[in-house]
């Protein structure tokens, strides 16, 4: 069953959770110990697996080249794309998208924002009427305020902690993530295998949720 | 080398064939800018409804028939893609899904004269019904325009959740179903005396989810993909598009040439002609 469909995961926290749903599902995980293979195309055991930087899971579903993909909320949320349906909320690999800056005071006046979420920074400060100028980075973000790079902060937390250690606070949450299934609307609508694995990962999403 | 000319000559050909096909039928060609507001052009009926509406007199009966050629861009992707972009304009009921979907199916035999009717599947949604589905569900008119939305950017899985939350809330009709069983669920929340009279050339499925590309999408919408790429190779639908002057109301469809050729393509990425 399923066993002809491709699923691209986010490397990182997301395909660990995934993991686990794709074991709990019954098929074998195909990645073993410190592999860097990134393909692994489906066999009679288990549906084909990707294992792709979260901004591109998108592209390749879209594109045909996964029927699935599995991603962040957050990630969806800066790099809309229509050509994939979010069909399913996994529940799982849970974080918030926050503003942070050396005091929980909302800023005065007009600010500059280090972040890696651009769009979804200006929109929010758009909807606040509230003049931001966004400075765009690929990591450590945290670093921004203490360097004198940008007072504020847009970045992912988990447990808070990097944040802390930076001498950081959060000022509002504007995002709540969780991992999201995408699926070719093609390949949605189109095949029943694919439809058929939304199911088997619905029935235990929701069996995870009644039990908690 | 040779492959690779023989293969844009194949490629060309192709595109005369569906040229001359359209020219034949009657419709008139409408050439479309491909800077429209100072941004690439991504849909050729906004573009052909603007060019219409600086006329002081319009052709309303018959319809007026017409087709653009051009390549459309992509935003996300950042790239352009070739198109043929064919509108029936007319007064609302004028128009015949019956004759659009027999051009559509007539233009699929040109462009693919080998490929069988098995190869493809046509799904259809219906704005309007859409709508009634949903208030009928329990969705305050107020609330439709979100959900509308939310489906034109894909997100299936928050529209289920928001229905799933009004009382007798039922999914069903958001997932693609063939007539058979679309119909009579359908009748079940929202009586529809007129199916649309829509023929089955090829499997075909209802699914209220798809509601087109763009907002100005007003009636049925559809769209034909490839059973093997999963790829759209044509999509469109009845419309109504409010210009500073005018209101058109008409139907068409969007032939994609670059997903034809993936669709028509061997492994090596080839079209083999014998």
């Amino acid at each position: 069953m399923s066993v002809d469909t491709t699923v691209a995961v986010a490397k990182g926290r997301i395909m660990d959770v995934f993991q686990d749903l794709w074991n709990q599902a019954g098929f074998p995980w195909p990645i073993h110990g410190k592999s860097r293979q990134l393909w692994f195309p489906p066999n009679q055991d288990r549906p084909g697996l990707i294992v792709a930087r979260a901004r591109d899971v998108s592209i390749l579903v879209a594109r045909g080249i996964a029927d699935f993909g599995v991603v962040g909320m957050d990630v969806l949320e800066e790099y809309p794309d229509p050509g994939v349906m979010r069909v399913m909320n996994l529940k799982r690999a849970e974080c918030r998208l926050v503003l942070a800056g050396q005091s929980a005071k909302w800023p005065e006046g007009p600010l500059r924002v280090a972040t890696k979420y651009p769009h979804i920074t200006r929109q929010f400060f758009q909807k606040r009427g509230h003049p931001v100028e966004t400075v765009g980075l690929s990591g450590s973000v945290e670093l921004a305020p203490v360097i004198g790079l940008a007072p504020y902060i847009v970045d992912v937390v988990d447990t808070g902690q990097t944040l802390q250690q930076h001498g950081l606070t959060v000022v509002e949450t504007i995002l709540w993530s969780t991992a999201q299934l995408v699926a070719n609307p093609g390949s949605w609508r189109i095949r029943e295998s694919t439809r058929e694995f939304h199911q088997k990962l619905g029935t235990i999403i929701d069996k995870k949720a009644g039990a908690t | 080398m040779q492959r690779w000319l023989k293969e844009n000559r194949r490629q060309y050909e192709t595109f005369l064939r569906v040229v001359n096909f359209l020219l034949r039928e009657g419709f008139d060609p409408v050439p479309t800018d491909p800077l429209r507001n100072e941004e690439y052009r991504t849909d050729h009926t906004r573009a052909m409804v603007d060019l219409l509406g600086s006329f002081p007199q319009l052709q309303t009966s018959p319809p007026l028939k017409l087709f653009a050629t051009g390549p459309l861009f992509h935003t996300r992707r950042s790239v352009w893609a070739q198109a043929v972009d064919v509108e029936i304009l007319g007064s609302e009921g004028e128009i015949d899904n019956r004759q659009l979907l027999g051009i559509l199916k007539d233009l699929v035999a040109q462009l693919a004269p080998d490929l069988s009717d098995q190869e493809y599947t046509m799904v259809y949604g219906q704005v309007d019904w859409l709508k009634r589905y949903l208030v009928a569900m329990g969705c305050a008119p107020e609330d439709y325009q979100e959900l509308y939305r939310w489906l034109q950017q894909g997100n299936l899985q928050a529209v289920e959740a928001k229905i799933l939350e009004y009382p007798g809330g039922n999914v069903g009709l958001l997932r693609p179903q063939p007539s058979e069983k679309f119909f009579p669920a359908l009748n079940a929340s929202v009586p529809i005396t007129d199916p649309e009279g829509i023929p089955e050339n090829w499997t075909t499925l209802w699914d209220l989810s798809l509601v087109g590309n763009w907002s100005y999408y007003s009636g049925l919408v559809f769209t034909l993909y490839h059973n093997r790429t999963g790829q759209v190779l044509a999509n469109g639908g009845r419309f109504g598009i409010k210009t500073p002057t005018k209101t058109f109301a008409g139907a068409g469809f969007t032939i994609y040439f670059d997903v034809w050729q993936e669709a028509l393509a061997g492994p090596d990425g080839y079209v083999h002609v014998s």
